[in-house]
């Protein structure tokens, strides 16, 4: 047995729908490192149980030549636990999933609200800044 | 009747990466709008598009969308007779099972043009 693309697309779609119920909350990670040719612009963690689930959002170098390259875009999804105080990557969805952007958006918007970056502009009196005396 | 065939494939490879993108779009605002009320949901654009989306991307006539086509159209209609139902105005759209069914057949629909993309790139 092992896990289909449907699966992983019922999974995370899950983990979206309890994201925008504010059920769990994101926090920044570093916990995924992608290969060589990849690089991590960022990623968030959540712990659910025993298990963290990491979203990242890659920039992959695709070499048309010896040296000449382009970046693509692309979004990762991978399961961790930890083993022996280690964390270990026990599994990674399928490359090319476009639910994994959504689950991505989904993460950020989660943090930043969280993080209420808004809040202070939000807070602010607006009727007695525009009031006249 | 093979030069509709060419024509048919012709058709889809032009217009496949426009309706990739739409698809992307809608998930993205379906993401967002997950925590809005029925009631809300009834204003947002993203369920005529839907409907758009799905339509044209079965005149594409490509036989392995039919399938996903399909399964979105049922859930996309049943997404729609609730948002038309006044009694459930103040649902939470995270709690209807069609809007995330919907929502994971039109992800798998993304994935699907994906996958034809690049076996279409192949047999060039």
């Amino acid at each position: 047995m092992s896990y289909s693309p449907d699966d992983w697309r019922k999974a995370i779609t899950s983990l979206i729908k309890k994201t925008s119920k504010n059920e769990i909350t994101w926090e920044l990670s570093d916990l995924f490192k992608a290969d060589a040719w990849t690089e991590v612009d960022r990623s968030y963690q959540c712990p659910i149980k025993d298990k963290k689930y990491v979203v990242s959002e890659t920039r992959g170098r695709h070499y048309v030549d010896d040296d000449e390259f382009y970046w693509t875009n692309g979004n990762d999804f991978s399961i961790f636990s930890s083993e022996n105080f280690e964390e270990v990557r026990l599994a990674s969805a399928p490359s090319d999933m476009h639910v994994i952007g959504s689950l991505f958006s989904a993460a950020e918007a989660n943090y930043i609200f969280n993080k209420n970056v808004l809040g202070d502009l939000l807070e602010w009196d607006w009727p007695s800044v525009f009031a006249t005396p | 009747m093979e030069v509709r065939s060419l024509s048919n494939r012709y058709f889809a490879k032009q217009r496949l990466p426009e309706f990739k993108k739409q698809l992307e779009k809608i998930t993205k605002s379906m993401t967002s709008l997950s925590s809005s009320k029925l009631g809300d949901l009834r204003t947002e654009r993203f369920m005529s598009e839907t409907a758009v989306v799905i339509r044209q991307i079965t005149k594409t006539k490509v036989s392995g969308f039919s399938e996903v086509t399909k399964k979105a159209e049922t859930f996309h209609s049943e997404v729609q007779a609730k948002l038309r139902d006044e009694s459930s105005s103040d649902e939470i759209a995270n709690d209807l099972i069609p809007y995330w069914n919907l929502f994971s057949a039109l992800n798998e629909l993304a994935d699907e043009i994906d996958a034809y993309d690049k076996g279409a790139q192949a047999s060039l």
